[in-house]
């Protein structure tokens, strides 16, 4: 019983994080049709920015990383994204991936390359006893936060006006500026958006691992991929779904496979994905959206 | 066999043979730097099989260079050196050594066999999907290569593979898989890619035939890099799963992006190009005592060039076949387009994105 | 209102429109008839500002939009609704009509856009919180032109209304335009269907290969007979 519930938390718990980061991706492609290789740079960048600020009182240190991660983000829509903005997608993909390795060796200019131990997040280290089974505060915490910024995201999505013009980006970019919305603005909203969600997960990644390198966000950016796949490119239910159900069969895995075999699991939650994507390769909840043809 | 009918071969192996001659002359060390740009450019050849031909972009090609590497790497260290390195190798492994160059196709054909067994999966994703999913076959392999101790010493690395890998070897290594890449671009599978590629609609129309000719181009290309990681493993007779990984990843689309995408003399070109600059610019980062500019700077390269000539300096098209050899230029390699293809914004020549006249 | 002048267009080395030179004043309604491949979509993209022109300007109430951005354009009272319709499938008709009202920058406006929207087509009225793509071709035609009207715009455009619609639901259409034409809206259409759009009209251009091979005032039309011929037809 005690392992059930466990690995349930800890599903519910990966999952939150796999639906975070696969959400980050998820919006700038449905707006833009851009593939944000760099957003594991974004959250190398808000892991960075933990690491200095660790001295300060957590609220201030969050405020402060948030701050810095939508900064680069804007920072990098302006320069890098905006030139670009109206290629065609190996264009808009490949350079991404430019800046994506781009920033991680800046990084090691500045930081070199081992990574840096933190504490920041320690306080969630202990475990919490609920019904005499121990369950680890970080699970709990990604949990909840996920849940509220999955809601809040939902509700701003589907009921503001500034959703209204995010849905209407994403189906039809053109058409939403002969509507009035401006390009500029919609786009850099989502990166905004896009950023703080980067850096929550960072938050909870460098809680959960102690240390970050300039090789922080490759991992998962991964999954976030994987995750916005399965679930329907552009589709941002389906990068929710999707990302729940890679933290669960990744959770499942983690507890199923024999020892010798753990550290093959991430190959098996891919095979699972391949079948996944064999059956259905247009994705769990596929959307409708502009640049996604052939 | 007309010299326009192999065009544009001649040139490239010319460009190829020159840069090699020219490495001879220089000090050991340069010429290694320049050896092992041109296996790399084996990479860009077999990388561009697969991205210029059918336009689905790749992030793992490295994956099969790591299995070729890997697979030849096992086969070619002699039997005696496995007794003493490694423990608890499969014991058919261990008891069979072959020649460095059976090896080599040995690994080769390895690495297509995976190409094949995920070509299924690949070619029915959308080209977005599919370019995603090459990056995760990096990532796994990796992987897989750094848990997998008995067979590749994990992070350790593998060792005692016959260093046979010299300059004019590369040099013929290089040619081999040129001319296979140039058949196989030229054969109807490769020109029916290519004519998919540059009008995605006539593409969607032929369905789920475009994906089984993406699946064999995925074979192909595997191939041809799982050839060149063979060559690789002999050049450096040991190595570890990191040196085929992001790196090398970013350095071999560096150069295909640089040189342009969309055309054989691109991949040979941008190969050649970055192999050069990245000597020059080693000597610059030794001087300034800054390691890891070179990495920056090409990064920097890339992106100015995504920006300003998306097409790369061939313009994706291949290299000229001159008029004084012939009464007409060949027109046959330029990219054929609906409205005219020289908004330097593209980097296909397919339909604009917005609207139509 | 509106001044095109001199305008030529370019698709890489085609060019779509040749120096091409129309006005519209403040409450005609001008029709741009001529077959397809004419440069009619170009004229009207390229006003709104999707596509840059290679050379020429683009005046509207006397200021220059040549080098502004559709969303620009749009809020300056100038509004297109695009061959195809474009409605956001996605979207209910309610927020397809919000997008719409909130290039007035209005709040208060929005609900009585909702209104007029609902009295004016009563098909959308019955329809608000449906999502765009499950309506017909018709109603999706009224929601493009709906959308359009409720952000008060000075000027309306509108390219290819009637493709892809039965008959009598092109009928309903061209009686709307004619409705708000009646009511004071300055309109550019950009029709295929010349019969219909010449029906309508002030003043009629017709287009060929990029060119104007006729301007003239309704009065006049009858003697485009031929050289409307000619154009869809060929020399």
């Amino acid at each position: 019983m005690e392992t059930v519930v466990q690995t349930a938390v800890n599903a519910l718990s990966l999952g939150g994080l796999y639906a975070l980061l696969a959400l980050g991706i998820a919006l700038i492609f449905g707006i833009m049709g851009l593939i944000n290789f760099a957003y594991g740079e974004l959250m190398m960048i808000g892991g960075y920015a933990l690491v200095l600020v660790s001295g300060q009182p957590l609220p201030i240190a969050l405020a402060m990383t948030a701050a810095v991660v939508v900064f680069a983000a804007l920072l990098m829509e302006r320069i890098a994204f905006r030139p670009v903005r109206n290629a065609d997608p190996t264009t808009l993909l490949v350079t991404s991936f430019a800046l994506s390795y781009l920033l991680q060796h800046v990084a090691i200019l500045i930081f070199g390359s081992f990574p840096r131990s933190t504490s920041v997040g320690s306080g969630l280290d202990n475990a919490v006893h609920v019904g005499g089974i121990a369950v680890s505060k970080v699970d709990i915490a990604v949990i909840v936060v996920a849940a509220l910024l999955i809601s809040a995201l939902a509700v701003v999505v589907g009921r503001t006006t500034t959703g209204i013009r995010m849905r209407a980006a994403a189906e039809d970019f053109v058409m939403a500026r002969l509507v009035g919305v401006r390009a500029d603005r919609i786009v850099a909203i989502g990166f905004a958006i896009s950023g703080l969600l980067a850096a929550t997960a960072a938050y909870f990644l460098v809680a959960q691992t102690g240390s970050v390198g300039p090789t922080f966000g490759v991992g998962p950016v991964l999954v976030a991929f994987i995750a916005t796949i399965v679930g329907g490119l552009g589709s941002l239910p389906g990068a929710v779904v999707a990302g729940f159900g890679l933290g669960f069969v990744t959770a499942v895995f983690q507890q199923v496979l024999p020892d010798s075999l753990v550290p093959y699991r991430e190959a098996f939650v891919f095979a699972v994905v391949l079948v996944t994507l064999i059956v259905r390769p247009e994705g769990l909840i596929p959307q409708r959206t502009r640049a996604v043809r052939v | 066999m007309t010299l326009r009918r192999i065009w544009p071969l001649p040139p490239l192996a010319l460009l190829i043979g020159l840069t090699a001659l020219v490495a001879s002359t220089l000090s050991l060390s340069s010429e290694r730097d320049i050896t092992t740009g041109l296996v790399q450019l084996g990479i860009v050849i077999g990388l561009y099989a697969f991205v210029g031909v059918s336009g689905v972009f790749s992030f793992g090609h490295v994956a099969f260079v790591a299995l070729g590497a890997y697979v030849s790497g096992v086969f070619a260290v002699p039997v005696a050196l496995k007794e003493v390195l490694y423990s608890g190798m499969p014991e058919f492994l261990a008891q069979t050594s072959v020649s460095p160059f059976v090896s080599i196709v040995i690994g080769a054909l390895v690495a297509a066999a995976a190409g094949a067994l995920l070509a299924p999966a690949f070619g029915r994703l959308a080209g977005l999907s599919a370019s995603l999913a090459t990056f995760a076959l990096l990532v796994i392999v990796h992987d897989i290569a750094r848990n997998l101790e008995s067979v590749t010493r994990g992070t350790q690395g593998l060792q005692g593979v016959p260093a046979e890998t010299t300059l004019w070897i590369a040099v013929a290594w290089s040619l081999v898989i040129l001319t296979i890449a140039f058949v196989f671009q030229s054969s109807r599978i490769g020109l029916q890619l290519r004519a998919a590629r540059e009008d995605p609609i006539a593409a969607e129309a032929m369905g789920v035939f475009v994906g089984r000719l993406r699946g064999i181009a995925l074979v192909v290309s595997a191939f041809l890099v799982g050839l060149s990681g063979g060559v690789y493993a002999q050049l450096l007779s040991s190595f570890n799963p990191n040196v085929f990984y992001l790196d090398l990843t970013f350095l071999t689309i560096a150069m295909l992006v640089v040189g342009g995408i969309y055309s054989l003399s691109g991949a040979v070109v941008g190969a050649l190009t970055l192999t050069w600059l990245a000597h020059f610019l080693r000597d610059l980062e030794a001087s300034l005592d800054r390691p890891g500019l070179t990495e920056v700077g090409f990064a920097l390269l890339t992106i100015g060039i995504l920006i300003l000539r998306p097409s790369g300096i061939t313009g994706s098209r291949e290299l000229p076949f001159p008029q004084f050899l012939g009464r007409r230029g060949d027109q046959a390699k330029e990219p054929t387009s609906p409205g005219g293809a020289s908004d330097a914004r593209k980097l296909s020549s397919s339909v604009p994105r917005d609207d139509a006249p | 209102m509106l001044e095109v002048q001199h305008l030529t267009v370019r698709y890489g080395r085609v060019d779509a429109l040749r120096s091409v030179s129309l006005d519209v004043k403040q409450g005609e309604l001008v029709a741009v008839v001529g077959p397809n491949g004419a440069g009619k979509s170009s004229l009207l993209n390229t006003v709104a500002g999707r596509t840059r022109a290679a050379s020429g300007e683009v005046k509207f109430t006397r200021q220059s939009i040549s080098t502004l951005a559709p969303e620009d354009i749009v809020r300056r009272g100038l509004a297109l609704v695009p061959e195809g319709r474009h409605i956001f499938h996605t979207l209910t008709v309610r927020e397809n009509l919000t997008l719409g009202a909130m290039v007035t920058n209005g709040g208060s406006s929005v609900e009585r856009a909702y209104e007029w929207a609902a009295e004016r087509f009563p098909i959308l009225g019955q329809y608000l919180d449906v999502p765009a793509g499950k309506l017909s071709g018709g109603e999706q035609q009224q929601l493009a032109i709906a959308r359009a009207m409720v952000g008060h715009p000075q000027m309306l455009m509108l390219d290819e209304p009637s493709l892809g619609l039965a008959p009598m639901i092109v009928d309903e259409v061209f009686a709307l335009l004619g409705e708000l034409h009646r009511e004071g809206t300055t309109i550019l259409l950009v029709e295929q269907n010349a019969t219909r759009a010449l029906a309508l009209a002030d003043r009629a251009y017709v287009l060929k290969s990029g060119r104007f091979v006729f301007e003239g005032r309704r009065e006049e039309l009858h003697q485009a007979g031929t050289k409307l011929t000619s154009a869809y037809l060929g020399e």
